[in-house]
């Protein structure tokens, strides 16, 4: 009887301890659930705020060191959010305050961003420049980029392209152009940022001279080998001095020719000298500026009479004086 | 007596355990705290912002974890606080 009643007692506490170890196992597993639960929305939030952070990266700017501050913190806080919910995987407090203060961190940036205004010395500087619009070949052209400007004077630095392989980075350009039309750029930078490129057409037309012949020396007028001037010379040089003043537009060229002669280099060198002997003549006895006048010499290659007898030769032997007038 | 030396022991070795082996990150965030302060004397903070400030916050973070006695992840952001502050550096010289 006291036998059967200890078996029947231990029998019960047996059942009380199966149902409270089932009771304390359920627990565990809610407990678990809820928390697993809660683990799965806080890295739905880390993800969502993830992809905010990515947003506000592109509002990011380089002229707003508050927005910068709280940027940066954002960006620290989730890193430390993501450790605690990643690594450490019971801290979902902390981890969501965390989150929380990113997330307000992230709104403040963007406010900060979009109020930030670019501070006076990030204006691009304005390209601007001046040329003709025509030219002839051969004439120097000045393109002047003085008038680019920036806001902040900065110092600038050129870039030009002339339309015809030729750049530059010169404010001032001078430039001769074959005939053509050709488009002239030019861009203007500062330490940060460079202007939008303005650009100007040339139309360069072919030369077109008017020559006007004066009266040549020759036959009479120079010696065989020799380049001083003869009397007769100088006459018909005091005349043409009296028609070089009376064309003040027009530059002079004199060209010196001999006969066959000798040798070409010795010939070249002999008509340059008789060139060369009116034009300080021109300077000299007429008063006409040096730089107006240019003298070549030509050597034997021009001939206009024969070479074969003396009086040929002695037409050849002679110096042309004209006068250019570049037409536009 | 000898079952409390064993009870001691055992706290011992979980509190080692807790803790690790792990040491501490504080001479990394004092070489951080050194760098941004010089950073900030050349005006790293207008200059070099975004550097200056991750560096601050990482910081920030590194000295929590380290409060926690999470040594390793106050390196983690110790390391991430002396990459920026280098380029914070750097660039406001």
């Amino acid at each position: 009887m006291e036998l059967t009643g200890k078996f029947e007692e231990e029998k019960v506490m047996m059942k009380n301890t199966t149902i409270r170890g089932f009771t304390v196992a359920a627990v565990v597993v809610a407990v678990a659930l809820i928390f697993s639960g809660c683990a799965g929305q806080l890295m739905g939030q880390l993800d969502a705020d993830k992809a905010k952070f990515a947003e506000l990266s592109k509002q990011r700017n380089d002229y707003c060191p508050e927005g910068d501050r709280l940027y940066a913190e954002a960006q620290a806080l989730l890193d430390q959010a993501s450790h605690e919910i990643i690594d450490e995987g019971n801290e979902k407090a902390q981890a969501a305050n965390l989150l929380a203060r990113a997330e307000a961190d992230m709104a403040a940036a963007a406010r900060t961003y979009a109020e930030c205004k670019p501070p006076k010395r990030y204006h691009a500087p304005i390209a601007a420049f001046s040329m003709p619009s025509e030219a002839i070949e051969g004439e120097v052209v000045t393109i002047d980029g003085s008038a680019s400007s920036d806001e902040d004077n900065d110092p600038l630095t050129y870039a030009w392209n002339l339309g015809d392989g030729t750049v530059s980075s010169s404010n001032i350009v001078k430039h001769i152009f074959t005939k053509g039309t050709y488009k002239v750029t030019l861009k203007v930078s500062d330490i940060l940022y460079s202007s939008e490129p303005v650009s100007k057409e040339i139309v360069v037309k072919e030369k077109q001279l008017e020559v006007i012949k004066l009266e040549p020396l020759n036959n009479v007028n120079f010696a065989y080998d020799r380049s001083e001037l003869t009397p007769e010379a100088k006459q018909i040089l005091d005349n043409n001095i009296a028609a070089i003043k009376s064309h003040p537009d027009y530059s002079v060229v004199v060209i010196g020719h001999t006969d066959s002669r000798g040798t070409v280099e010795y010939n070249l060198k002999l008509s340059d000298r008789r060139a060369a002997s009116v034009k300080k003549y021109y300077v000299e006895k007429g008063g006409i500026a040096s730089s107006l006048i240019e003298a070549i010499g030509k050597g034997k290659g021009e001939p206009i009479a024969s070479n074969e007898t003396n009086e040929g030769r002695a037409k050849n032997r002679r110096v042309e004086t004209e006068l250019h007038l570049i037409k536009k | 007596m000898k079952k409390c030396f064993l009870i001691l022991m055992l706290v011992s070795f979980i509190f080692a355990g807790t803790i690790g082996c792990a040491t501490s990150a504080a001479p990394q965030i004092s070489e951080v705290k050194q760098m941004l302060n010089q950073a900030w004397e050349n005006g790293a903070d207008v200059k070099a912002s975004l550097e200056y400030y991750s560096a601050k916050s990482y910081l920030v973070s590194a000295e929590d974890e380290q409060a926690e006695y999470d040594f390793e992840a106050a390196k983690v952001f110790a390391a991430k606080a002396l990459e920026n502050a280098k380029k914070a550096l750097e660039k406001s010289k």
